[in-house]
């Protein structure tokens, strides 16, 4: 059966383009406008018997705040939900990514992004139910959180206790952005949100580390003013 | 008491006084600014919309005489146009925020070999067919800055350098530390830039090579176009960092775009042996 989305977007030529390119990918589509009408065909398609299987949200919507509509579909639902923001510098996508959204896009976007940002989306569906990763492989590194082991080309990595907790925490969420606040608080504890320096440090360490070239890494990628990305 | 009032008097008339020419000042600037934007909307603006309008018009009525092939190339300028208008966009409307309102930037702590590595994505996807070294050594100090701004000047510096540059000569990026000073530079082997324009660059809507790109509409020339605020903002963007940009010369021939970063205390960090 194809999966349905629901997509939240004010502008109606674009919401239409974005429907239209939806459709001939194969997902089965839900356009609204409006938070008003948004919250309506959330509750009644949440109680179908063909719920939603993602979100795609713009921020700038007429009737209200994007962000309020977001706390209320976490609230209730294990949705995924991805982001759609006017601006780099928007602070709001920042702060929704930490209230519980997926991962966001900035537009203008090309609809190849749109398409690759909601199929990693839709393969965290359900995290908040389900186990989160704990393995990963790619590009000749090889993670097993539960064995605690990393391996580059074969062998042993040797990681600190807390570079270890730094890269799980972006294992379970392989290819998501990751946020700041979200990584300082689950690995350095909620009193050291602000201490943005210990991120810079051990990313740099992990990169030295994982990486073959530190500076233009591949695999642990940086995200301006948001957060860090796991490549999938 | 007459003395305290006469004092009181003349202390409220310098006070209005002084208010007055600020707010002169205000609007002089603003009034400096909305001229800018108006250029910039004329001037760099008008060739990418005739452009994207034309080759949009022509999918639009004749797709059907087209080949697959000719649609694909047009979708393919219309793509490109749209996001050249993206760039200046984003260039211009910086512009006008920084200028707005300088205090108002967003400074943490950041790590300068992360910002250019994530220029350097976005870069070589960009320039496939460029040569960018780059040398960037591991354990820089940390600065603090606005991330998403350090990225637009660096993303400005580098295209500037490939506009001016032949395509067959490499971009390098080199960062170092200086005393107490974080210095990047941006090298290309283009003609470089005369002494008469080493600081009008940096204002809005000079350009190097105007003159001669109105006269000659080669191709090469279109290339170049639409740099009206890219150097503007980069500037506007390090005086917001207290950094300083500069311009100098390379040997045989041609820029060298310095940007140098004042390195602050460091944060304390945690070690772990």
């Amino acid at each position: 059966m194809a999966l349905k989305v629901l997509l939240v977007e004010d502008d109606r030529e674009l919401r239409q383009t974005l429907r239209d390119a939806l459709i001939v990918e194969g997902y089965e589509v839900v356009a609204s406008g409006s938070v008003a009408d948004a919250s309506a065909v959330l509750k009644h398609a949440m109680s179908s018997e063909n719920p939603l299987d993602l979100l795609v949200l713009d921020l700038g919507l007429p009737d209200g705040d994007g962000g309020d509509f977001l706390r209320l579909v976490r609230a209730q639902y294990a949705l995924p939900i991805l982001i759609v923001s006017a601006r780099h510098d928007d602070v709001n996508k920042v702060n929704l990514l930490d209230a519980g959204a997926d991962d966001y896009l900035v537009k203008p976007f090309s609809i190849s992004e749109l398409l690759a940002r909601m199929r990693v989306t839709l393969r965290h569906r359900g995290t908040v139910v389900v186990a989160a990763q704990t393995y990963y492989q790619c590009a000749g590194l090889e993670i097993d959180l539960a064995k605690h082991t990393v391996l580059k080309a074969g062998q042993p990595v040797h990681l600190t206790p807390t570079e270890f907790k730094l890269l799980a925490r972006l294992v379970r969420q392989v290819g998501q952005v990751v946020t700041h606040r979200q990584l300082l608080v689950d690995v350095w504890g909620a009193e050291n949100v602000d201490q943005t320096q210990y991120l810079r440090l051990y990313m740099g360490q992990l990169r030295a580390k994982l990486e073959v070239n530190p500076t233009e890494p591949t695999l642990l990628l940086t995200e301006p003013g948001v957060g860090y990305r796991l490549v999938e | 008491m007459q003395q305290v009032c006469d004092l009181f008097g003349l202390e409220i008339e310098r006070t209005q006084t002084l208010l007055l020419a600020q707010l002169a000042q205000t609007e002089a600037k603003s009034h400096l600014l909305r001229n800018t934007l108006l250029t910039s909307i004329s001037h760099d603006y008008r060739t990418p919309l005739a452009n994207l309008m034309g080759a949009a018009s022509v999918i639009h009525d004749q797709a059907a005489k087209l080949s697959t092939e000719k649609v694909s190339d047009l979708a393919q300028t219309v793509l490109e146009e749209a996001q050249h208008l993206n760039r200046m966009t984003t260039n211009t409307l910086q512009l006008a925020r920084l200028d707005a309102s300088p205090l108002n930037v967003k400074k943490d702590w950041e790590s300068l070999q992360e910002i250019l590595g994530s220029v350097l994505s976005k870069a070589r996807k960009r320039y496939q067919t460029r040569h960018i070294l780059v040398e960037v050594p591991n354990n820089l100090p940390l600065i603090r800055c606005d991330a998403i701004l350090l990225v637009q000047l660096f993303d400005n510096l580098i295209e500037n350098a490939a506009k001016y540059s032949p395509e067959e000569t490499a971009i390098e990026i080199k960062a170092v530390v200086l005393n107490d000073e974080l210095v990047v530079r941006v090298m290309d082997e283009g003609p470089g830039i005369s002494n008469a324009w080493k600081d009008k660059v940096f204002h809005a809507f000079e350009r190097v090579h105007a003159e001669e790109a109105q006269a000659d509409a080669s191709e090469d020339n279109q290339l170049r176009r639409g740099m009206g605020v890219g150097l503007a903002v980069c500037m506007a963007i390090a005086k917001v960092h207290d950094a300083k940009l500069w311009v100098e010369d390379r040997l045989p021939h041609g820029a060298v775009m310095c940007l140098s970063l004042p390195v602050g205390i460091q944060p304390d960090l945690i070690s772990e042996s």
